[in-house]
């Protein structure tokens, strides 16, 4: 047996073992998918891949108050040769002018001027007739651009002078490409929470498919703002394994941040359409009635009533998340911070330990988060009356939950007063931490403020460690 | 074919003297001219080295080249050279080696102590900041402008994270901990690295020659994220670096009211410096 | 003094040799006490592990080349939510494991199991080890070892198999929650670094015993051959430094798993969970580590230093430049290895003062090194050279060894090695001695004794073709190591580039994984050439080689007892080219002295010394 063969042998073997295919990641569904009838299963999933596409093909619905980057200006000239003229600026972080040349594919959006706004926040406007091309190409300096149609065959643009222009930028796909570097192995692809590094990490990271983050500047009810999550990627959050990402350029950042609002997006759409089917087609139906029945009564559902559906919340998403942006609906404190004088504390402390708050009943006594409630057997939150099985405080992710341990000085949300404060008027969304803005006037909070700032530097009357 | 494998034995050190030689155009090399004067001193003592080291490597695979080739001439002699040594050899190569390596020990005592030994510290030295190293990030507390950095934490302290700042042209120390398993605080461009071990404080001093902003990376396996702790020292004048003081105090006692600056913004003032769109 | 066992058999006819009764096949070539069996099962196993330490690299050099793409092969089956990459954890994993496993289960068995086990009683003219059964449970106690790694892969899964690195340094390795792979799999990882250490103290026992009271008549200390003064030097290293590893993994496993705290200082908090109770001191378990782990290095190195000069006599036809150098040099080493550990320290924070002794112990090091290259240059100096793959790779050896050695400068300078502690330049370092060094001279030792072992002789085409694609690939693979030290480039870095001053330096890493994976397809040729020549090589005699030891006056291969002839030494091993004999340019040790009025006949009877027997 010669040697030569041998060798021709082995290499072409290695070479065949060792071409795999370059596969992508894949969203998930989640488990209360799962347990739908198989076709509203399939029906779940189209409309989310409608709506969102997969990570390597992402759908922009611009319905979405997400920022994609997006340029936009107003045409100055429409020439002969079908191409305009148009100044194009970003209109967000994210559309910065190092990505003009890289748009050609991008869709164009040409609204009719008259009445309209182009809306500065990557909105397509919605109400006029907007057609749609694609960028073939954009000189930066002659500000020219030219065309092709939607299917890709040239065509001349029909526009007028005065008319809006809006690119749809590609900053979901630069956030994505972040994500999927820097953030996929623990909050996985889906951004459920569930990467291969999570099962080993306490406390587990975020599962943003419910659209709930913890430690944010808005009032309760309201989603988190771009800001607060802007915050917890650059600084963040002390005591647990998100770390800070603070030497990330701005606009990454920003990229990251409307990438994980886009996913948090996609889960709720996600739960909101689980909800609705899980009410007539979960897959338990299947125990008394047959297939075919099922399956009949779910496709006439699927053509008149699901469409509403999928519409309906898209503008449940676009309200809930544009809302956080608005300042009104930042918790801001109405009077300035009460200085720290041992008066202050003192009335802190008495409040912590008073029925009113009952701060004590979870931080315990001297705020080491050793409370009576950590050993009984508590309602989980956002469900009251609906007791948890084992003693303990759990969040809304089905996790046990310590209440902070003042005494170590760390505080995950933030330690600037006005985050103290925030936490204390607003609670900490998701948690048993509820709001106590509504009982306690400023001058209250502020005192409390003092006294928890304090709690690592009191004497140490018992042993901690 | 006979002359085939002498050659080829000569063949690899050329390219390896051939590739360290481009290496430093090829930028290849130290990440830049040690900016820190016992990083100076360490470079000279790498350059040293590297000449000492350069000639035996040349010298030795000169020899070991030379007996190859002569090992072909002989090929077709009955016998070689029965040789059972040469005791004068012997001598010269052992004692010509032990003086060279004294020579380096010598060399460099000075620089190690300056850098270690507590005594030598420059007399001025002061610790400016506490380096907590911890999975996976640097965590540092400044005392508040104007005072000193006590050994535990003050209620005006001041906390940042993944970035140190110094004033650069005098000596600064910082106190490195760690809050779980061991790290290493390592800036290269500086030439300055010392272990962080959970449970000691250890004094880091060190002195930059330029402003500038100097990476500063993990050097001791942490874990899974051992890779993610990027931090930066950035080195800047004693004027920014108290504004950048009173910022961080203005900031962490930020109470929601005095200005309505969104947090991006405030956090991009003080973290990157002047404009900055690549976060160095 | 030597003793004659009195049982020596007198055939001489291979594996199949009419023993005194039938002893089975699986006490025959499984549960074996015959030491040139056990010799044989440790290379054929450590070559099997060759080859799973070479996948663990391959992986990490692909994340290093390509990161975070699809991992080929296993990416889609481990990681297939992901798209099939890798996670951080599982690199570091990666990292770990390759070095346990290259450290453990190759480089030490290879050099002490297999060829300390074939060579030492051939050597030196004895019938077996002086504790055959002990023998067989060292190599027997390999699978325990390697079953308990094999256990740690997969107790907790993939992703949280050990991953503390080979140094495994606590508070990382001591604490359940640190690293996912800080669990379970690291307690079992710990039994088997015991288990390899049990195997290594039974052959250490062995080798020092059968080396002192074994030899053959006329086999003074001076006149054993310098592969036996390396095994004999590297088993009193084994003696002396094994035990304290060993304490140390008790200690970690203890504080593990009974709750001891040697290693874990108090107030740490890791994962969330209640601060530590402490007491503990990680500096302890460097110190304790690296005692071992240091002369651990030369245990990896010396038998191969001590194989390559006989080797190197061989194919040049002359004696070694300066036996009796050698022989100080080695013991030097060894010596002055048990002084230097705090050298792997100088940037731990342990106390600065003990930083300069250890500076100059380390410094001192180099001197017996160096003095060993110059005389194998010596050797050659002057000689006939054979340029067979035995040779060449024996050449190599001195070479990779020089540029090895001299790296280590840098590092024995403790500021440069401020800088270069835990970067690349380390890894280039010692892949130079361990690999560069010690495993081209396995390759070139399998191919000296392969007709030995198996009375056939390999292939030389494939030998050399072997040789060259692995040497252009190691160096093509780590000689750039150097420079990405000296650019400051960490060590165990899943991502190294999401550091600005280190995003230049993705293509020279690319580079490098494309020449490991030549490296790695070369091994393959290594493999079939081993397994093909079993059955279709060029059958050897005793001495294909024209060598001088003992072991070539053996049949090929030995019988049971080894000897058909009560071997008598006359002479040191390295009488190549003696003026003595006029026809031969080789006088083997056990060729009685040469009577010029006679013709001098190898097979003479030969049963003591005569009067005129010159040393």
């Amino acid at each position: 047996m010669k040697f030569s063969d041998t060798i021709v042998c082995a290499v072409a073997l290695l070479s065949i073992a060792g071409c795999s295919s370059n596969s992508v990641p894949q969203f998930e569904t989640s488990q209360d998918t799962e347990k739908l009838f198989q076709p509203a299963r399939d029906a779940v999933e189209s409309e989310l891949h409608a709506a969102f596409g997969t990570p390597d093909q992402l759908v922009v619905w611009p319905e979405l108050p997400v920022d994609f980057g997006n340029f936009g200006g107003s045409i100055e000239k429409v020439t002969t040769q079908g191409t305009v003229v148009v100044p194009l600026s970003g209109q967000s972080p994210l559309a910065t002018a190092d990505r003009l040349p890289e748009l050609s594919g991008a869709a164009v959006l040409v609204a009719p001027s008259g009445g309209d706004e182009t809306a500065e926040d990557g909105q397509a406007p919605a109400e006029k007739a907007v057609a749609v091309y694609r960028v073939a190409h954009y000189e930066p300096e002659s500000k020219s651009l030219h065309v092709v149609g939607d299917d890709g065959q040239p065509t001349q643009i029909s526009a007028t002078e005065g008319d809006g222009i809006q690119i749809i930028g590609d900053g979901l796909q630069k956030g994505r490409n972040l994500y999927l570097r820097h953030c996929v192995h623990c909050h996985g692809v889906s951004g459920d929470g569930d990467g291969p590094t999570a099962p080993y990490l306490k406390p587990r990271p975020r599962d943003y498919r419910k659209g709930l983050f913890k430690f944010t500047s808005t009032k309760p009810g309201i989603r988190a703002s771009r800001d607060d999550l802007f915050r917890i990627v650059k600084l963040g959050v002390p005591g647990t394994y998100m770390p800070s990402f603070m030497l990330l350029p701005d606009d990454e950042v920003s990229a990251i941040v409307e990438y994980v609002r886009w996913l948090s997006m996609r889960g709720e759409l996600e739960s909101k359409l689980v909800v609705q089917l899980s009410l007539d087609f979960s897959s338990t139906r299947l125990e008394d009635e047959s297939f075919a029945d099922v399956s009949a009564e779910f496709d006439e559902f699927r053509g008149s009533d699901l469409p509403d559906i999928v519409s309906s919340a898209g503008e449940e998403l676009s309200v809930d998340w544009s809302a956080p942006e608005d300042p009104e609906n930042v918790v801001t404190p109405k009077e300035e911070r009460v200085a720290s004088s041992e008066e202050s504390i003192a009335r802190g402390r008495k409040l912590f330990l008073s029925e009113k708050t009952k701060c004590y009943s979870c931080h315990g006594e001297t705020g080491a988060g050793n409370g009576t409630a950590t050993e009984t057997i508590n309602d989980l939150p956002g469900q009251p009356g609906v007791k948890a099985e084992e003693p303990g405080l759990f969040d809304s992710w089905g996790q046990i939950i310590k209440p902070r341990n003042l005494q170590r000085g760390l505080f995950r949300g933030g330690r600037r007063p006005v985050d103290i404060y925030r936490r204390i008027h607003s609670g900490i969304k998701g948690t048993p931490m509820q709001a106590f803005g509504n009982n306690l006037s400023d001058q209250d909070i502020w005192d409390l403020v003092n006294f928890v700032l304090n709690v690592p530097f009191e004497k140490k009357t018992q042993a901690s460690h | 074919m006979n002359k085939f494998w002498p050659l080829f034995f000569c063949f690899w050190p050329v390219v390896a003297i051939v590739v360290f030689w481009i290496s430093p155009a090829m930028n290849w090399w130290f990440p830049g001219m040690a900016m820190s004067p016992l990083g100076e001193q360490i470079d000279n003592l790498f350059y040293m080295i590297l000449l000492v080291v350069g000639i035996v490597f040349v010298g030795t695979h000169i020899a070991l080249g030379y007996v190859l080739f002569r090992g072909v001439d002989h090929a077709d002699d009955k016998k070689s050279w029965f040789s059972h040594g040469s005791h004068k050899l012997e001598v010269l190569w052992s004692v010509a080696p032990a003086g060279i390596l004294l020579f380096i020990s010598l060399y460099q005592l000075e620089v190690w102590m300056r850098y270690r030994v507590k005594s030598h510290f420059p007399d001025d030295v002061q610790p400016i900041a506490e380096v907590t190293a911890r999975q996976f990030e640097w965590r540092i507390r400044y005392p508040a402008p104007g005072k000193p950095l006590m050994p535990t934490p003050q209620p005006d302290d001041l906390y940042t994270v993944n970035d140190l700042h110094v004033p650069f042209g005098r000596p600064v120390l910082i106190r490195l901990r760690s809050m779980d398993v061991q790290h290493s605080f390592f800036v290269p461009e500086l030439r300055v690295k010392q272990d962080a071990v959970p449970g000691t404080v250890i004094p880091v001093w060190f002195e930059t020659i330029d402003e500038g902003d100097y990476d500063l990376t993990c050097a001791e396996l942490c874990g899974w994220g051992h890779y993610k702790m990027r931090g930066r020292v950035l080195a800047e004048r004693e004027l920014e670096y108290q504004a950048y003081l009173k910022t961080l105090q203005a900031e962490q006692g930020y109470d929601g009211v005095q200005e309505l600056k969104s947090t991006g913004a405030q956090i991009a003032e003080y973290s990157q410096g002047t404009d900055n769109k690549t976060g160095h | 003094m030597s003793t004659l066992s009195p049982t020596a058999d007198l055939h001489g006819h291979g594996h199949e040799g009419h023993g005194h009764h039938d002893i089975g096949f699986v006490r025959k070539y499984v549960f074996s006490t015959d030491h040139k069996i056990i010799g044989i099962q440790f290379l054929v196993t450590t070559l099997l592990m060759l080859l799973v330490g070479g996948a663990l690299a391959l992986g990490v050099r692909f994340q290093l080349a390509w990161p975070w793409r699809t991992v080929p092969i296993i990416g889609n089956i481990v990681f297939s939510g992901e798209g099939g990459s890798m996670s951080p954890e599982f690199y570091t994993m990666l990292v770990t494991m390759h070095a346990s496993v290259m450290i453990f289960l190759v480089i030490i068995p290879i050099l002490a199991g297999a060829f300390g086990n074939f060579l030492i009683p051939l050597m030196i003219g004895a019938d077996d080890m002086a504790f055959p059964v002990l023998n067989m449970l060292s190599y027997w106690f390999m699978w325990p070892a390697i079953a308990c790694f094999g256990v740690s892969f997969m107790v907790n899964g993939l992703n949280a198999a050990p991953a503390q690195g080979w140094t495994s340094y606590p508070v990382l390795s001591a604490l359940h929650d640190s690293a996912p792979g800080a669990g379970a799999a690291q307690t079992w990882w710990l039994l088997g670094l015991t288990f390899v250490g049990v195997s290594s103290m039974m052959g250490s026992v062995n080798y020092m015993t059968t080396i002192i009271n074994m030899r053959a008549p006329g086999m003074t200390l001076f006149r054993m051959p310098l592969t036996i003064w390396s095994m004999f030097i590297t088993a009193i290293l084994q003696a002396f430094a094994l035990p304290v590893l060993t304490a140390a993994g008790f200690m970690l496993v203890a504080e593990r798993v009974l709750g001891f705290n040697f290693f874990v200082p108090g107030g740490l908090i890791v994962n969330d969970n209640d601060p530590t109770i402490g007491g503990g001191q990680p500096l302890l378990w460097q110190h304790l580590f690296w005692f071992y782990s240091h002369p651990a290095v030369y245990i990896m190195l010396l038998p191969a230093m001590g194989m390559v000069s006989d080797m190197l006599a061989a194919q040049v036809r002359k004696p070694i430049f300066g036996y009796k150098p050698m022989v100080y040099s080695m013991a030097a080493i060894a010596g002055l290895g048990f002084i230097v550990w705090g050298h792997h320290m100088f940037t731990s924070g342990m106390n600065p003062a003990l930083g300069m002794t250890f500076m100059i112990s380390t410094m001192m090091i180099a001197l017996p090194s160096a003095v060993k290259v110059f005389n194998w240059i010596g050797t050659i100096w002057g000689g006939k050279v054979r340029f067979n793959t035995v040779m060449l790779n024996c050449v190599a050896f001195v070479s990779m060894f020089i540029v090895g050695g001299l790296s280590g400068i840098w590092m024995a300078s403790v500021p440069t090695d401020i800088y270069f502690h835990d970067t690349y330049f380390i890894v280039a370092h010692f892949h130079y001695v361990l690999f560069g060094a010690t495993l081209f001279g396995c390759f070139g030792a399998i191919h000296f004794w392969y007709p030995k072992m198996f009375g056939r002789k390999m292939n030389e085409t494939a030998g050399k073709l072997h040789f060259l694609l692995t040497f252009i690939g190691f160096n093509g693979t780590f000689f750039p190591m150097h420079m990405l030290g000296i650019a400051g480039f960490p060590r165990r870095y899943a991502d190294p580039y999401i550091h600005p001053y280190m995003e230049h330096l993705m293509p020279m890493n690319r580079f490098m994984t494309l020449c490991a994976i030549l490296m790695g397809i070369a091994q393959f040729i290594l493999i079939a050439n081993f397994f093909i020549s079993y059955f279709t090589g060029e059958k050897a005699g005793r001495n294909p080689w024209q060598a001088n030891g003992l072991e070539w006056s053996a049949p090929s291969p030995p019988g049971h007892g080894n000897f058909d002839v009560l071997p008598v030494v006359y002479r040191g091993p390295y009488e190549y080219s003696s003026p003595l004999i006029d026809d031969r340019d080789y006088l083997m040790q056990t060729d009685p002295p040469p009577n010029r009025t006679t013709d001098a006949a190898p097979d003479q009877d030969r049963t003591a010394p005569s009067a005129e027997d010159q040393a």
